[in-house]
């Protein structure tokens, strides 16, 4: 029995192990995500689009990147050569850039809808209803740019859209749905998705 | 006839015991072990490096770390790691599961379109 108990106690130990996501950005993993506030599309006086987004991924960036996760502010102009992006990223260990363009704006849906309306009437209402819903668009064109040569090395559009019953929405809390939506569909891409693998330890 | 069995018995058996009697021995090796089943992998980390301060050849400390790096998302440290243990333990068919487990993934994961 002692000999059994001790020897059972060298075998290998097999785990379930989760292991983070593989990024298919480069050959090796980058150590730092810089984003930069995003070009804004919108005419929305009171919000700024851009800037809330580069805020919000950020945060979340930082809560789900193991590296480095810095802020900086878009250079100025339409297009942005190779250069420009090698200069944001200068002195950075295998950094790349998330940046883009951002529109968000919203538009009141209507639609009749046939359906039977509970009104207390003496006239047979055949049942007709007009709906008004608010419709929020988050239109995110993002492009990933490697530090190293200023290359886009991913540039692909997200379209979200939320449909709100209460007409008033306020821009911020439609806002924080989209990007919520849009973090879920980006984040996979950008830092690929965890699964559960088996691996084994020695114990000599 | 029975009565010299019993203690040849117990020879075997103290024998048996005493080869396998250092895993009963709380190592680095084991302690980090313990920590990884219970998701302290920085602990393991730590303790499997103590294991290779003690023990350089250790291909079963390298193995080890290898996971764990891997389970950090350190995936050039683990490449390393798992280079190492295979130098170290070139016919060891569970490292070699690891690594081409770990290889797998990883090229899974950086050759598909983003």
């Amino acid at each position: 029995m002692m000999a059994g108990a001790a020897c059972r106690a060298a075998a290998p130990v097999l785990l379930r192990v989760e292991m983070p996501g593989v990024s298919p950005f480069l050959a090796g993993s980058f150590a730092e995500i810089i984003v930069t506030d995003f070009r804004n599309g919108t005419t929305l006086p009171y919000f700024d689009a851009g800037l809330e987004l580069q805020t919000y991924l950020a945060a979340e960036l930082r809560r789900a990147f193991d590296g480095a996760v810095s802020l900086r502010s878009l250079p100025a102009g339409p297009g942005i050569p190779p250069e420009t992006w090698r200069e944001a990223a200068a002195g950075r260990n295998r950094a790349v850039i998330l940046t883009g363009t951002v529109r968000f704006g919203s538009q009141v849906r209507k639609a009749v809808v046939d359906k039977r309306v509970p009104f207390d009437s003496p006239f047979d209402l055949a049942g007709r209803a007009l709906i008004e819903q608010l419709r929020w668009t988050l239109l995110v064109d993002v492009a990933v740019i490697s530090g190293d040569n200023g290359e886009t090395l991913y540039r692909q559009t997200f379209r979200e859209d939320r449909d709100y019953i209460d007409l008033e929405k306020p821009a911020d809390f439609a806002f924080s749905d989209c990007s919520a939506g849009f973090r879920e569909r980006l984040f996979p891409v950008l830092l690929g998705s965890s699964t559960v693998e088996e691996r084994t330890l020695l114990r000599r | 006839m029975k009565r010299p069995l019993v203690p040849l018995f117990l020879l075997f058996a103290f024998f048996c015991s005493g080869a396998c009697a250092r895993s009963l021995v709380i190592t680095p090796l084991n302690a980090g072990i313990t920590a990884a089943g219970e998701e302290r992998w920085e602990e393991a980390i730590q303790c499997w490096k103590k294991a290779l301060e003690q023990d350089p050849g250790s291909a079963a400390a390298h193995n080890n770390l290898a996971v764990a790096y891997e389970k950090r998302g350190a995936f050039d440290e683990a490449g390393r790691e798992y280079g190492q243990a295979l130098r170290l333990d070139p016919g060891n068919a569970i490292i070699k599961g690891n690594y081409d487990s770990f290889k797998a993934r990883l090229e899974a994961g950086r050759g598909r379109r983003p």
